[in-house]
């Protein structure tokens, strides 16, 4: 089923929707939420969270690129699954280590502070990865918002884990310098 | 938490990005066939060194380089250079209205350029590219690439579209090629949102075009961070150097000295050497600039990357760069790494 007839579904308010979305969508939201939280019934009832919320927002909403939509929803669910349990001390993985990764890329107060908006915060991160070469970038993505194990990395795209880890050492440097010069302080 | 900051902003980042990066169902091919690329710190470095703060810098940037970066913009590779050096192609197919054509090709043992024309009506002044990219040869795919570059300042409907494989380990083999174009891309100008066209494209040519890779004598013997090391293979073409040395260190060696990431700064700084090669003009290429943005300064190198791995007692390492510009071979004054000049003999027979 083409995403526009799944969307029309939505706003239809057809029962057929959610079926259509588990159908075509279901294992790529159950990965997603899966890298996050390595709980098989954790992450299930993350995707059951998630066709809830596109329920709840299509309409008004009428995403273009369905799969980036609910992934979207999808991460954002399932990170604060995370975030609940790591505050109850469990949880494990790999968004620890993604986060413990990303400590490296915030740069140090500067001699000018300002408050950062999401949207400005989100737009210069934007700026960066499209500078990037678009293996680079990927890589990048895969890790830090699709949360993928370096493992997984390291198949998928026929490196050593050790090359993956290089070369997300040298992005992350690279994002720290850049949001260092535009004054962006987290 | 500022991390948790931080990548909640990154989930928020555009759709596009998002599909353009998403899981595929790969079929497995040999690691040591894959191509893939290092940390291009040159974009960092050229930022540093024009002094770009904020948006409004960008026509300069989208100027110096291509890659990936929305909006119209000159190639980073001189096609002109590159047809002088390369093999004449001439193949053409069309799918979905946008017309394909591989202009030129040239290569080395280790990487590949090729140029392509690109029509479509409405691409005049738009950046693009392709959402996937696999060259064929030999029985071996590549992926990637390591950079693309577009150029559709033309007004006619014809873009020009540079793509290059940079290599690992493994060399490019010659013989029939094939090059797959999957989804054309197209940022409008100055707007992160994207045009997909999709189309599959597949063009046939000849790889059998001689390799332009010439071997400097080694042996040299350097001192690096107070490790000794010995240069087993310098490899030099228009396109690229790449260089790979041994030195006898354990481990444990390696773990000495620990940056704040838990990173051996020994192993970083070997497997990212010091490469200076001086052109007769004096034009001067180096990768310092790369490993330390700090410096300044324009590297000339479009990417780079540098690895080791540990046999035994002995670590070898290797450091490859791509040029940004080709380097005609009879155009070199000196190759340096480490302050030591390597001989440039073997080159005539090359030329």
């Amino acid at each position: 089923m083409k995403d526009e007839e799944m969307v029309g579904l939505y706003w239809m308010r057809s029962e057929d929707a959610v079926a259509a979305t588990a159908e075509k969508y279901g294992n790529y939201c159950y990965s997603i939420a899966f890298s996050i939280l390595h709980n098989a019934e954790d992450a299930e009832e993350c995707v059951n969270d998630a066709y809830l919320a596109a329920w709840n927002s299509i309409p008004p909403h009428r995403p273009e690129r369905v799969a980036a939509f609910l992934g979207k929803i999808t991460r954002n669910v399932s990170l604060n699954r995370w975030k609940q349990y790591n505050a109850q001390k469990r949880g494990e993985g790999q968004t620890e280590l993604a986060l413990s990764e990303l400590e490296e890329c915030i740069p140090a107060k500067t001699g000018i502070e300002q408050a950062v908006e999401d949207e400005l915060l989100t737009w210069s991160i934007e700026k960066f990865l499209y500078s990037q070469p678009r293996l680079k970038r990927n890589l990048f993505i895969r890790r830090y918002w699709y949360i993928s194990s370096i493992q997984e990395l390291a198949d998928e795209y026929g490196m050593s884990e050790s090359k993956v880890k290089s070369l997300l050492f040298r992005m992350r440097k690279k994002l720290k310098h850049h949001l260092a010069k535009e004054d962006i302080i987290l | 938490m500022k991390s948790e900051k931080l990548l909640h902003a990154i989930g928020t980042i555009d759709d596009g990005l998002i599909f353009a990066a998403r899981p595929a169902e790969k079929k497995k091919t040999p690691r040591t066939r894959i191509v893939w690329t290092a940390a291009a710190a040159a974009v960092l470095a050229l930022i540093l060194a024009i002094g770009v703060g904020a948006a409004g810098d960008f026509e300069s940037l989208e100027n110096l380089f291509g890659p990936a970066f929305p909006g119209a913009r000159q190639s980073s590779l001189d096609p002109e250079l590159i047809a002088r050096l390369g093999a004449p192609v001439g193949v053409s197919v069309t799918d979905n209205g946008v017309a394909v054509t591989v202009d030129s090709v040239v290569r080395d043992r280790y990487n590949c350029t090729l140029v392509l024309t690109v029509e479509k009506s409405d691409i005049d002044g738009k950046g693009f590219l392709f959402d996937r990219s696999t060259l064929k040869v030999g029985g071996a795919e590549f992926t990637g690439p390591a950079a693309s570059s577009s150029d559709s300042v033309s007004g006619d409907g014809k873009a020009r579209y540079v793509v290059s494989w940079m290599g690992d380990e493994s060399v490019i083999p010659g013989g029939k090629a094939a090059v797959v174009l999957e989804n054309l891309v197209i940022n409008s100008h100055g707007v992160l949102t994207e045009q997909t066209v999709p189309g599959r494209w597949e063009l046939e040519f000849d790889m059998g075009y001689a390799d332009q890779s010439a071997d400097l004598p080694t042996g040299q013997t350097l001192s690096v961070e107070g490790a000794e090391i010995t240069v087993n293979q310098v490899t030099i073409s228009p396109l690229s150097i790449r260089v790979i040395s041994t030195a006898k260190l354990t481990e444990a060696d390696m773990e000495a000295v620990l940056d704040h990431n838990g990173k051996s700064v020994l192993r970083e700084r070997l497997e990212w050497p010091d490469i200076v090669i001086l052109k007769k003009d004096g034009t001067r290429i180096a990768n310092r600039a790369m490993r330390d943005p700090q410096q300044g300064g324009d590297s000339h190198i479009q990417n780079g990357w540098g690895n080791s791995e540990q046999k035994g007692g002995v670590l070898e390492c290797q450091c490859s760069l791509v040029f940004d510009q080709p380097v005609l071979l009879e155009d070199l004054e000196s190759v340096s790494i480490e302050g030591v000049e390597i001989p440039l003999n073997g080159l005539e027979a090359v030329q």
